[in-house]
């Protein structure tokens, strides 16, 4: 019962079989791990979309309080001119988003949503009024003062 | 055979280059996170405060300008002198901010200016009546629709208990009166009154002399709660004095002097000079284009300068 009888010896043995087991075996650990990593990946991607969408939205909010400010310290019926501009990314972890004024509620909050995945944030304004309600695809804004209301516009 | 051994692994290849793409995939998102760390650690752009920063210095430095010119009329035109100062004003702050390429800018071309008459004692130890002593109760102008910086500077020793120098203000249809006396524990104070409001006390200060800013606070120093001229008149009012006789010292009072008022001269020294009593063209307010731009910001208005003028006029 040397190695070498051994090598020779294909009794009790289907090679069909073995192969195929042999792949089988492989391909689910294989597709496990790539299961496994693509999800992971999926995941990082819809916390890190999160997280810059609640930066960019905080940014906006800043620029949207600095412009509330300035027109509340404004005398009524001066007629006025103020542009703010917002640098912000055009895309978030690869995907694109659009940001959303909502006044629908006690008080106005930005939404800052992304399509695939689909990921919104809010984010409260802490202004009484003053602002339209609208809707703009993410990427460089403007807040603008129009006819009384502050409006984020694309720049 | 070795051509089939040299296939064998190629699931395990695959799939290592398809777990290394993840890592790489992982490593670029998490390039992502880093970034959005180091955007939202970065400092706020200060332009807003900044803008509000000038358009207050412009007001105030302006409004300074204002007073100084409206006191001392050798300075020139007040006009000229405000365009000095819109021009002044923009020198500096341009220079301040050149490096960070702002603009700051006072445009002399948008000034322009709403007269007014100062009317005016200045001989402190004269009694509120009108030219030559004629008369003690008698209006200083009519058709009123604005007042600023109303200041008097009262004697406690003229003023008394019972018979009380007033200010009043005849409106349309309700009449504002200020009393300035001498209340029971001997203090100069000021009360208010009106068709609406009955007779209310608002401050009052134990001292020889006190100034009080009509249209401001009321008693300079004290906490005259509430206080506010002319808080119930909305239309054009005249001004009178009620009891000129029972108080003395000096009153500046700047009124707005561009629609139908009427400044009763007859009752004034009428020249201006080293007469103690006296009466003069002033600049009531002022308007001008303010403008603070910088890359990412934009803020031009209209400012107005009135100084000591009642926050709701």
């Amino acid at each position: 019962m040397t190695d070498t009888t051994f090598r020779g010896d294909d009794r009790g043995v289907s090679t069909t079989i073995s192969y195929v087991l042999n792949l089988t075996l492989a391909a689910i650990l294989v597709s496990g791990l790539l299961f496994a990593a693509g999800s992971v990946v999926e995941n990082e991607r819809e916390s890190a979309i999160r997280e810059e969408l609640d930066v960019i939205g905080q940014r906006i909010a800043i620029s949207i309080h600095q412009a509330n400010r300035t027109v509340a310290t404004t005398p009524d019926g001066a007629a006025t001119t103020l542009r703010v501009q917002v640098d912000a990314p055009t895309r978030v972890a690869g995907s694109g988003y659009t940001v959303s004024v909502d006044t629908s509620g006690t008080e106005p909050v930005l939404h800052l949503t992304t399509e695939d995945p689909e990921v919104t944030v809010t984010v409260p304004l802490s202004i009484e009024d003053g602002i339209s309600a609208g809707s703009v695809t993410g990427g460089p804004l403007v807040v603008v003062l129009d006819g009384g209301d502050l409006e984020v516009r694309e720049q | 055979m070795a051509d089939v051994r040299r296939d064998r692994g190629q699931l395990i290849l695959v799939t290592g280059f398809a777990l290394a793409f993840t890592l790489v995939a992982v490593v670029l998102l998490l390039n992502t996170v880093i970034y959005t760390e180091n955007i939202a650690s970065r400092g706020i752009d200060r332009s807003a405060d900044e803008a509000l920063e000038f358009r207050d210095a412009a007001i105030e430095g302006l409004g300074d300008t204002l007073i100084a010119t409206n006191h001392n009329r050798s300075d020139g035109a007040p006009v000229t002198v405000l365009n000095d100062t819109a021009k002044s004003l923009t020198e500096i702050f341009t220079r301040i901010h050149t490096e960070e390429g702002t603009v700051a800018e006072l445009d002399p071309s948008t000034l322009s200016t709403r007269p007014g008459t100062v009317l005016q004692q200045s001989d402190s130890s004269r009694e509120f009546t009108s030219e030559g002593g004629a008369a003690v109760s008698w209006d200083l102008a009519a058709d009123v629709n604005a007042t600023r910086n109303a200041r008097f500077t009262v004697h406690r020793s003229a003023l008394d208990t019972a018979t009380h120098f007033q200010v009043q203000l005849d409106g349309d249809t309700e009449t504002w009166t200020v009393h300035i006396y001498e209340d029971a524990s001997g203090n100069i104070s000021l009360a208010t009154e009106s068709s609406l409001l009955s007779f209310d006390k608002k401050c009052s200060v134990d001292a020889a002399t006190a100034e009080i800013h009509l249209t401001g606070d009321g008693i300079v120093g004290r906490d005259c709660g509430d206080y506010q001229w002319a808080a119930s008149i909305d239309s054009n009012y005249t001004i009178t004095f009620i009891n000129g006789d029972n108080a003395a010292g000096t009153y500046n009072i700047t009124i707005n002097d561009d629609g139908p008022t009427s400044v009763n001269s007859g009752a004034f020294n009428g020249a201006t000079g080293s007469s103690p009593r006296e009466i003069d063209a002033a600049v009531y307010s002022a308007t001008i284009r303010v403008r603070y731009e910088t890359p990412t910001f934009l803020y031009e208005s209209t400012v107005r300068i009135a100084p000591g003028e009642p926050d709701d006029d």
